[in-house]
């Protein structure tokens, strides 16, 4: 016997069933539902295990009052949030505040800076290192009888004078 | 808890109609009136009429004693400082039940709180025990086996989703209505009940596996088992 199965109810009908569990279900609708009930297995043995269940729960205790206690203890400690707020601020309080300001806008420049100079001085060593590779193949072709017909000859003379093999 | 202390009543005398005569909502908005102009005594005879369900709504979500007061006096807490925006659209309490489960969600996380978790299982003869009470309707009598029997129900709850066990016990224990649920979690209400009644049939479910395996178990440890099994 498949115990979970059987106590599923018919899906259009779980909201009356719950409504009927709490004494909320008249008219038509608990006329309905009492004919389906007559007719469907499913749905009487999950009403049936529903109200077992409100039986097992009925064990737990609520929560018991907290007493007139509570109250006080709550508008005392709203008095003391509003005194804490109400305190007069230190002399030093509103330096100590605006140096921390201070300091922290200087970090954050700091910092803006030396991204900035970090970025511009990668930016110009690559533009130099081209610009020194470029005079290097310029300086190659001076002599005009050495002056490669086309680029593919050129870089060969690159590629040997930087193993030793270029030198006339 | 309809009674209104003096100093509210005297204050309250001064209007047109006396506070003591109108409904409990009529009340709770003179009073939020009343405390949204400064008034404390009034803030603090609204904690007084809410404290309750307050409570009762912490402890059916968080279910750990300890920590339900706690929770209960920042709510209030909230509940005061915001005071001044509160346009009175909804009813007070519900206002307050929204800033109750929302405090309880955070707190939940800021501890990151886990459900009660119970080491050891169900004995069997604690099931059976059980079975005798939910089959029978007989409520124990002696405080033992009441305080036996909640453990056990506690227990079983502990088991199932964090949604159904909340919302079984704010319904049955706690005794919110449906109309409540729904407006304190922002549920429709075809919804809460279609959920209430499968967490219904979930509790009932770990009940009947429980019984079921100890009756295995039962059978499986009773004499003549290893003859039939020889």
């Amino acid at each position: 016997m498949n115990l979970e199965s059987e106590g599923r109810a018919c899906p259009q009908y779980e909201a009356m069933l719950e409504d009927l569990l709490n004494g909320e279900l008249s008219g038509m609708d608990k006329r309905d539902l009492t004919e389906h009930l007559r007719s469907c297995g499913s749905c009487k043995a999950a009403l049936d295990e529903a109200e077992m269940s409100s039986r097992l729960l009925r064990l737990m205790d609520a929560a018991t009052d907290p007493g007139p206690a509570f109250s006080h203890i709550v508008m005392a400690r709203i008095q003391a949030e509003q005194e804490s707020a109400r305190q007069p601020r230190g002399f030093w309080q509103p330096f100590v505040s605006l140096a921390w300001r201070f300091a922290a806008t200087a970090a954050l420049g700091l910092v803006v800076m030396a991204t900035y100079d970090v970025t511009l001085h990668r930016s110009s060593g690559e533009a130099n290192g081209v610009v020194a590779e470029q005079t290097q193949i310029r300086d190659m072709f001076t002599d005009a009888n050495t002056a490669s017909a086309n680029r593919d000859d050129g870089l060969i003379l690159v590629s040997e004078s930087e193993n030793g093999n270029g030198k006339h | 808890m309809t009674d209104v202390p003096k100093d509210v009543a005297a204050q309250a005398s001064a209007l047109p109609i006396p506070l003591t005569r109108r409904s409990r909502g009529e009340q709770d908005r003179e009073l939020v009136r009343q405390a949204q102009n400064g008034n404390e005594p009034a803030f603090e005879e609204l904690v007084r009429r809410h404290q309750q369900r307050v409570f009762a709504l912490v402890g059916g979500i968080l279910r750990r004693r300890e920590d339900v007061e706690d929770v209960a006096q920042q709510v209030f807490l909230k509940a005061f400082v915001s005071l001044k925006r509160f346009d009175q659209r909804a009813a007070f309490s519900t206002w307050l039940y929204k800033i109750t489960v929302n405090e309880c969600w955070d707190y939940l996380r800021k501890k990151k709180v886990r459900p009660l978790v119970y080491e050891s299982d169900l004995s069997e003869e604690q099931v059976s025990r059980l079975d005798g009470i939910v089959s029978h309707d007989r409520p124990p009598v002696a405080p033992s086996d009441r305080a036996e029997a909640r453990d056990l129900v506690e227990r079983m709850l502990a088991k199932l989703p964090e949604q159904d066990r909340q919302l079984l016990l704010l319904k049955e224990v706690e005794g919110f209505s449906v109309e409540e649920l729904a407006e304190i979690l922002k549920l429709n209400v075809n919804t809460v009940k279609v959920r209430l009644f499968r967490a219904r049939g979930r509790i009932m479910d770990t009940y009947r596996k429980r019984l079921s395996w100890n009756a295995r178990a039962a059978a499986a440890n009773s004499p003549g088992a290893g003859e039939r099994k020889a």
